[in-house]
C-alpha cells in the first residue's frame, strides 16, 4: 500500500518535470536554431555589405577607367600624360580594327614598361579571355557593335584586370587596373581593426585561399573554418569573403546562458512545488492509514473482549431456554429476545473480527466435511424467532444433505448476513425462500425474498465494504455496512462466488462455492 | 656650370634653343629652389670618331630656413617579433618625432600585425600629448601584413594630400612580410604607384629579419629613403636623419626630361628607374631636398664630329612643384659637346664630379653584381669582384681626391670580409643599404 502511494506520487512528481524539462528544452533548441539562423544570416548580412562596397569602388574605377578612355585625342604623349596623372590605371592599349595597335608604340617608341604590357597582352589574346576582340580579325571590323566589359587573366604574379571597350569602328581601347595598386585602394577603402571592436575577422583571400587583407579583432585558429563566405562580383570573382566569429562570440550571441538558467530555474521551482506537494500527501496519507488501523485496531480489541463475556451470555441464555418451563409464554418470550439478540451481537461482532482480518489478510477458510444443509438449517433457526416476529414466512428447499468439505463457520457467516439483510430490509415482503443444491462439487445456496429488491445499477456496489443504499430500503434500518462485503470475500475465498441474481420483485442472492465431495477429499 | 658651350659659328635651330635656354638659366637660378647642373664628363672630345659618354645632371635644393609642411604616416610593425626593445625603441622613436612636429603637420600613426591599426588617424599635430600617449599604447602581437600597413598608411595620407606638403610613408619594419601581397616585385608596384599620387615611402629595416630586397624596392620605386638599423638604439637617430630629411624638401613631384640632340643615342640610366623612348629619357625625383644634390647619369653615345665643331648634346628640362604654390614650375639646361685634336685639352676640361658619380654608380653596378653572385652561392666570385672594386675604388678616390669614393672604397672591403654564411644576412642588408644610398644619393 505505502509502496504504492510511494510510486504514484513519484511518477506524479517525476512525469510532469520530465514533460516540462523536455518540453523547455525543445523550445530552448529551437530557439537557439532561429538564433543560429538570424545570427548567420547577419553574418551574410555583414559580407554582402562588404561586397556592396567593393562593388562600389570598382564602379568608381570603371568610371575613371571611362574617363581615360573617352581623351580627345589618342595620340600617344595624350596618353602617357594622363596616365601619369591617373595613378589607380596601370596601362592602356589602342587597338585599331585592323589588328594593329595604335598604343602602346612599337619598338623602340614604348618605353620598357609598355613593352612589358604588350607581353602581357599578347598572353591575353592568346587565352582568347577578351571575348571580343578575336572576332574582327574576320576584316568586318567596321560593322562590329559597340561593346564593353572586364577581362580578367593570370599571368605571372596574379590576377589581371582589364577593362575594354570596342566603339563602332572596331576600335578597341582597353586599360590595365593594376592588382596591386586595386589592392592598395582597396584597403584604404575597407575598414581598419578597432581594439574594441566585435569579435569577428573578416578576411579577403584570392583563388588560391591567400589572404589578401583581413581586419577585426578576432584571431582565427589555424584549421578554423570561416562561419561565411562570399565571392565578390565580378571581375573580382577569383576573390573571396569570409568571415570568422569566435566560437565564445558566435555562442554568446545564441544567448544560451540566460535562457538556459531560466528555464532550469522554472524546472527546479516546479520539481520542489510538486515534490512539497507529493510529501505532503504521502505523509497525510500514511498519518490516516495509521490512524485508521488503530481504529480497526481499537475495534478489534473491543470486538474480542466483547467476544468472551456474550458468548458465555448467550449460552447461558440457551441453556435457561431449554430448562426452564415454567416461565411462562412471556418469560419464553423475553428470554428468546435474549438469545436472539445475543445471538445478533455475536454476529456482529464475528464480522468485525472477521472484517479485521480480512484487512490484515489473514482471513482463511479451513473446510471441513460437513453438511452444507445442516449449516443453513441451523442459521434458519437462530433466525427463526426474530423472523417469526417480523412476520417472515420461511421456506426451505433442502437439496445438499450430504456431506462435503467446506469451512462451516464461513458459510454459516455468509448465510447469517444475507438472511440477517432479508430480516432488516425485506420484512415487509414477509417471505424467505431458501434452497441448496449440490452439483459436481459445486454447492449453491440461492436465497431469495419478496422485499424491494437492489435497483440493478447498484447490483455490484453493495458488495463494497461500507456501501449502503441510501433510499427508503436502509431508513431506519442498522448495518455496518460489511456484511456483503465480507459475504462475498468469504465465498471467493471458499473457491466461488455470491451473486445477486438479476431480476426478480425482491432480491435473489445466490452463494456458489466450491466443494469436494467427503470422498474426493479424503 | 649651367654655361654651355657653344660654337656661334654653327648655326642650326638647336643652337637658338640652346641660346634661349643659356639665356635664360643665369636669372632664374638664384629666385628658385633648384639648381640644375648638366654636363658631360668629358664636354671636350676627340674628333673623327663616336664616342661613349657620360651625362651627369645634378639637381641641387636650394638651402632655406622655411621649413616644409609634413604629411606624414608613421607606419609601425607590431608582428610578434617587435616584442622588447624594438618596440620600446619604435615608441620612443615615434614620439620623438611627433615632439619634434609643428602644428602645421599632419600626422597619422599604423600599426599592422596581422591586422592593421589606425592608432592615430591622419591629423594636425595639434594635440601632440594624445598622439603621443596613443603611440605609447601600442603593444605587440601577430603576423605581419606589411602590404595592407603600407596601403592604410597611404589612405591616410590621401585625406590631406596637398600638392605643397611632404606627403610621405615612414615605414618600420623588422620582419619578412607574411599577410597579403609580399613578394618585392610586388610591393615595388605600389610604391610606384602611391609615387604616381605624389606620395612616398621610406622604409627603415630593423634587426637581421627583415627582407631588404623588399624594403628597398618599396622605397626606390616610390623615392623615399631606405636605411638599415641594426640595433633598435640607433632607430630614434635614424627617424631624425629622415624628418631632418623631410623637413628640408624645397620640391616635389620633379619630373626631368632629358631630350638629346639628333644623332645623340641615350644607352642607360644608371642607378635610377627612367625611361627611354627614343632620344628621350624620363625620370623622376619625388623630393628635392635643400642642401643636398640628387643626380640622373646617362650613358649616351655622340656621333662622330669634326675637329673644332661644337655641338649640342641634350636639352634638360626639369619640371617641378615649390613648396608654395600649386603651379608647376620649370627649371632648363642645355648640354654641348666641343671636339678637339687634343688630348691635353680633353683631359684638362674633365668635369670631376661627373667622374665621381660614374665612378659612384659603376662600382654600385658590380657592388650589386656581387650581390647576385653571392646569392647564387659563388662567394669566392663574389668576394674577387669586390676585392676588385675595392682597389679601383681606391685608386680613383686618390685620384678625384674625393670621400665619397674613399667611403665606398671602405665599405666594399668590409663586405668583401663578411660573405660567410654567419656574417651574410647582416653584410647583404648593409649592401642593400649602401647601394640604395648611392643610387638615390641619400643623405644618410
Amino acid at each position: 500500500m505505502h509502496k504504492r502511494l510511494a510510486l504514484i506520487l513519484i511518477l506524479v512528481v517525476v512525469v510532469p518535470i520530465g514533460a516540462v524539462t523536455w518540453l523547455g528544452m525543445r523550445v530552448d533548441v529551437e530557439q537557439r536554431q532561429v538564433r543560429r539562423q538570424q545570427q548567420q544570416a547577419r553574418l551574410h548580412g555583414r559580407l554582402a555589405e562588404t561586397a556592396e562596397r567593393i562593388a562600389r569602388f570598382v564602379a568608381g574605377r570603371q568610371q575613371q577607367v571611362e574617363t581615360a578612355m573617352n581623351l580627345p585625342s589618342l595620340d600617344v604623349e595624350a596618353i602617357r600624360d594622363h596616365l601619369r596623372a591617373t595613378p589607380t590605371i596601370g596601362q592602356l592599349f589602342v587597338r585599331n580594327a585592323d589588328g594593329t595597335m595604335a598604343f602602346p608604340p612599337r619598338g623602340r617608341q614604348a618605353t620598357e614598361a609598355e613593352r612589358s604590357f604588350v607581353l602581357r597582352l599578347r598572353e591575353l589574346w592568346n587565352s582568347a579571355a577578351l571575348t571580343g576582340p578575336p572576332r574582327d580579325e574576320g576584316g568586318t571590323g567596321g560593322e562590329a557593335a559597340a561593346d564593353s566589359g572586364w577581362t580578367t587573366w593570370y599571368w605571372q604574379s596574379g590576377l589581371h584586370l582589364l577593362f575594354w571597350r570596342r566603339d563602332g569602328s572596331g576600335r578597341i581601347v582597353g586599360a590595365e587596373i593594376d592588382r596591386v595598386r586595386l589592392l592598395s585602394d582597396l584597403v584604404g577603402e575597407l575598414p581598419a581593426t578597432f581594439a574594441g571592436g566585435p569579435a569577428e575577422r573578416i578576411a579577403l583571400v584570392d583563388a588560391r585561399g591567400e589572404i589578401l587583407y583581413q581586419w577585426g579583432v578576432h584571431e582565427p585558429a589555424p584549421a578554423e573554418l570561416p562561419r561565411a563566405e562570399r565571392t565578390l562580383p565580378q571581375p573580382l570573382a577569383a576573390w573571396k569573403l569570409q568571415i570568422f566569429v569566435s566560437p565564445a562570440a558566435f555562442d554568446a550571441a545564441l544567448g544560451d546562458g540566460s535562457g538556459g538558467i531560466g528555464l532550469f530555474a522554472g524546472i527546479a521551482a516546479l520539481a520542489i512545488a510538486l515534490l512539497g506537494l507529493a510529501l505532503w500527501l504521502y505523509r497525510d496519507n500514511t498519518r490516516r492509514i495509521r490512524e485508521t488501523a488503530r481504529r480497526v485496531g481499537f475495534v478489534n480489541q473491543v470486538s474480542h473482549e466483547l467476544k468472551t463475556p456474550l458468548t458465555n451470555i448467550r449460552m447461558y441464555a440457551e441453556l435457561l431456554e431449554r430448562d426452564v418451563d415454567e416461565l411462562g409464554p412471556e418469560g419464553r418470550r423475553r428470554l428468546d429476545i435474549i438469545v436472539a439478540e445475543s445471538q445478533r451481537l455475536s454476529r456482529l461482532i464475528g464480522n468485525v473480527l472477521t472484517f479485521s482480518r480480512q484487512q490484515r489478510k489473514v482471513l482463511k477458510v479451513r473446510p471441513r466435511p460437513a453438511c452444507l444443509d445442516d449449516v443453513v438449517a441451523d442459521v434458519l433457526e437462530q433466525f427463526a424467532p426474530s423472523l417469526r416476529q417480523h412476520g417472515v414466512e420461511v421456506r426451505f428447499e433442502r437439496g445438499a444433505a450430504e456431506r462435503v468439505h467446506l469451512d462451516p463457520d464461513a458459510v454459516g457467516q455468509v448465510i447469517g448476513n444475507l438472511v440477517s439483510n432479508v430480516e432488516k430490509y425485506a420484512a415487509a415482503g414477509g417471505q424467505l425462500d431458501v434452497r441448496t443444491a449440490l452439483n459436481e462439487g459445486v454447492a449453491t445456496v440461492t436465497i431469495a425474498d419478496a422485499g424491494p429488491g437492489v435497483p440493478e445499477r447498484q447490483a455490484e456496489r453493495i458488495f463494497e465494504p461500507f456501501y449502503r443504499l441510501e433510499d427508503a430500503i436502509t431508513e431506519g434500518a442498522t448495518g455496518t455496512g460489511i456484511g456483503l462485503a465480507l459475504a462475498r470475500q468469504l465465498a471467493r475465498l471458499h473457491g466461488g462466488d455470491l451473486r445477486l441474481l438479476p431480476g426478480g420483485p425482491g432480491a435473489r442472492f445466490e452463494l456458489q462455492i466450491h466443494v469436494g465431495t467427503e470422498g474426493e477429499t479424503s | 656650370m649651367n654655361g654651355v658651350p657653344l660654337n656661334r659659328r654653327t648655326s642650326s635651330t638647336c643652337i637658338g634653343l640652346a641660346c634661349a635656354a643659356a639665356l635664360l638659366i643665369p636669372t632664374t637660378a638664384s629666385a628658385t629652389p633648384i639648381q640644375v647642373r648638366a654636363s658631360l664628363a668629358q664636354p671636350s672630345v676627340l674628333a673623327g670618331t663616336s664616342h661613349r659618354a657620360w651625362l651627369r645632371v645634378g639637381l641641387r635644393g636650394h638651402r632655406s630656413n622655411r621649413r616644409a609642411p609634413l604629411n606624414v604616416a608613421i607606419v609601425l610593425d607590431k608582428s610578434s617579433s617587435m616584442a622588447g626593445a624594438k618596440i620600446r625603441e619604435a615608441r620612443r622613436a615615434a614620439i620623438e618625432t611627433v615632439r619634434r612636429l609643428r602644428s602645421h603637420d599632419i600626422v597619422s600613426v599604423v600599426t599592422y600585425d596581422s591586422v592593421v591599426q589606425v592608432v592615430v588617424p591622419a591629423t594636425r599635430a595639434t594635440d601632440k600629448r594624445s598622439i603621443m600617449n596613443a603611440i605609447a599604447r601600442v603593444e605587440p602581437g601577430g603576423y605581419t601584413a606589411l602590404f595592407a600597413g603600407v596601403a592604410k598608411g597611404a589612405a591616410e595620407l590621401r585625406k590631406f594630400r596637398r600638392h605643397n606638403r611632404v606627403n610621405r610613408v615612414v615605414l618600420l619594419s623588422d620582419g619578412l612580410a607574411n599577410r597579403g601581397p609580399s613578394s618585392p616585385g610586388e610591393l615595388a608596384r605600389l610604391g610606384a604607384s602611391l609615387a604616381r599620387e605624389g606620395m612616398s615611402v621610406s622604409t627603415i629595416g630593423l634587426g637581421l629579419g627583415y627582407n631588404e630586397d623588399l624594403m628597398s624596392r618599396l622605397a626606390s620605386a616610390s623615392d623615399g629613403n631606405h636605411a638599415f638599423v641594426e640595433e633598435a638604439a640607433d632607430l630614434a637617430r635614424i627617424f631624425d636623419f629622415e624628418f631632418g630629411d623631410l623637413f628640408s624638401v624645397v620640391a616635389q613631384d620633379v619630373d626631368v626630361v632629358i631630350d638629346c640632340a639628333p644623332g645623340v643615342r641615350p644607352l642607360r640610366v644608371l642607378g635610377r628607374d627612367a625611361s627611354i623612348h627614343g632620344r628621350k629619357v624620363r625620370t623622376r625625383l619625388a623630393q628635392v631636398y635643400g642642401g643636398q644634390e640628387k643626380y640622373v647619369l646617362i650613358e649616351v653615345e655622340l656621333p662622330a664630329m669634326a675637329r673644332g665643331l661644337a655641338s649640342n648634346v641634350a636639352a634638360v628640362d626639369v619640371a617641378f612643384l615649390g613648396m608654395e604654390g600649386s603651379r608647376r614650375r620649370h627649371q632648363r639646361a642645355n648640354v654641348g659637346v666641343q671636339a678637339t685634336d687634343s688630348m691635353a685639352e680633353v683631359e684638362r676640361n674633365t668635369r670631376t664630379e661627373v667622374m665621381v658619380a660614374v665612378a659612384e654608380m659603376q662600382a654600385n653596378e658590380r657592388n650589386k653584381l656581387a650581390l647576385a653572385v653571392r646569392d647564387r652561392g659563388d662567394l669566392e666570385q663574389a668576394r674577387k669582384l669586390l676585392q676588385a672594386n675595392t682597389r679601383k675604388l681606391q685608386k680613383q678616390a686618390k685620384q678625384y681626391k674625393s670621400k665619397r669614393l674613399d667611403r665606398l672604397h671602405t665599405i666594399n672591403k668590409d663586405n668583401a670580409a663578411n660573405l660567410e654564411e654567419k656574417a651574410w644576412r647582416k653584410t647583404r642588408k648593409q649592401m642593400r643599404k649602401t647601394q640604395y644610398e648611392f643610387d638615390n644619393q641619400q643623405s644618410y
